[in-house]
């Protein structure tokens, strides 16, 4: 087992994919922070359990989508949407590809935990086996649900395109 | 892959450069590790852990007061020494029912099995552990009232019927606000979950809360210990009431 110094490295390489967790999962910029610690703190006290049958990444993402799924506030039950906001980063970035990220976020936000996770791993290029290993359901349960996923995204990143223009 | 899916993704992969505050260093990551968890999971943990030393406080005031009547009047004393007897297996109970919790308490199982775990945690070791936690309350005001009474007059006086009615009427509000306060808080984490095993796939709620009522019948034997605790502790308050001149 590493020390926390190198387990912080660790994820440091790797932190994308808890970004990705909390832009999906949470809303506005200070409960995304928030997301973000606990998962890290997660990390840290699943490591332990950590076998090495699966990939870094895929536990991390099991970890990530577990505290992401059973974090809930009493009174935050169906945040709105918050815009994004510019970052150094993207000052460059044309207004246009902005927009584009935002509607599907938006969408996303309107999925429920599960079906957020299951649209997530595949955007991120996941294959049905990995999704339903991290997901503990089957293969034909993740393409089944994808389908549906897919076409409900659809209908909403359509429906928000309309309600802007 | 579809024009549809296509577009998706191209959609998605531009999202990483609008990500903000994406670049932690380590030394902020390892911040982040020490820092204290907001989840359900800590929550349960800390109510246990709490209770257990709040049992254990009134376990050594039930002795003490043991210690204190036990010349002047035993028969104070021998229901304080039944009130220990009750409290230890209570404080044993929630104790496996922590060492059980850790065992669940891993995230880096798939989500299905997280979910059902926890389910099932809640439903049947975290429900009889909110009643044990209720119970506390009635310690509280026992063990509380003989050491007040022994301070105050040096012995169990007789008290009027306001009296009784007030103290009672305390005790009774606490053992309620108690429970249900936990109970509210669990029956919303069960809720939540049971939503999400359904989104995961319409048949598995069915299958999981199935399994759980085998092991609810399983778990029987613990159970009728349990009531038999709550039973006895009923009786101490019973008599000591009647003690007391109800």
């Amino acid at each position: 087992m590493p020390n926390r110094k190198a387990f912080s490295e660790l994820i440091e390489n790797h932190q994308a994919i808890i970004h990705k967790v909390t832009m999906v999962y949470a809303n506005g910029r200070a409960n995304r922070e928030d997301l973000f610690q606990e998962i890290c703190l997660q990390l840290w006290k699943s490591y332990p359990n950590f076998r090495e049958e699966a990939k870094f990444t895929t536990w991390m993402y099991r970890v990530a989508l577990n505290t992401a799924i059973n974090t809930i506030r009493r009174n935050n039950k169906t945040p709105s949407f918050e815009p994004l906001k510019d970052t150094d980063r993207t000052a460059d970035d044309s207004q246009n590809e902005k927009d584009q990220v935002q509607t599907l976020y938006m969408a996303i936000s309107k999925l429920n935990r599960i079906d957020k996770a299951i649209i997530l791993l595949w955007l991120e290029e996941k294959n049905y086996e990995e999704i339903a290993s991290i997901m503990g359901t089957s293969k034909t349960n993740v393409s089944v649900k994808l389908v549906r996923i897919k076409r409900k995204l659809e209908e909403l990143v359509s429906n928000t395109v309309k309600q802007e223009s | 892959m579809n024009d549809n899916d296509k577009k998706l993704k191209a959609m998605w992969n531009k999202a990483e450069n609008f990500m903000e505050g994406s670049g932690y260093e380590s030394e902020t990551i390892e911040r982040f590790m020490s820092k204290r968890s907001n989840s359900i999971a800590d929550k349960i943990r800390k109510t246990l852990q709490i209770d257990i030393a709040l049992k254990f406080l009134f376990a050594v005031i039930f002795t003490l007061d043991t210690a204190l009547y036990f010349k002047i009047q035993p028969k104070v004393a021998w229901i304080c020494i039944t009130a220990i007897i009750i409290v230890i297996p209570l404080i044993m109970f929630e104790f496996r029912v922590i060492s059980r919790f850790n065992r669940i308490s891993d995230y880096g199982m798939n989500t299905k099995e997280k979910l059902s775990k926890m389910l099932a945690f809640l439903k049947n070791d975290f429900l009889t552990a909110v009643l044990s936690i209720t119970t506390t309350y009635l310690f509280l005001y026992i063990s509380g009232l003989l050491l007040y009474f022994f301070v105050t007059y040096g012995q169990l006086r007789r008290l009027g019927n306001m009296d009784i009615f007030v103290f009672s009427t305390l005790a009774l509000i606490g053992i309620f606000i108690s429970f249900t306060s936990n109970y509210a808080q669990v029956r919303y984490q069960i809720k939540h979950i049971e939503t999400c095993l359904s989104d995961l796939n319409d048949n598995l709620l069915e299958i999981v809360t199935s399994n759980i009522e085998i092991q609810r019948k399983h778990d029987k034997t613990t159970k009728m210990l349990f009531g038999l605790v709550l039973i006895f502790g009923f009786i101490v308050l019973i008599v000591i009431l009647k003690k007391l001149g109800f």
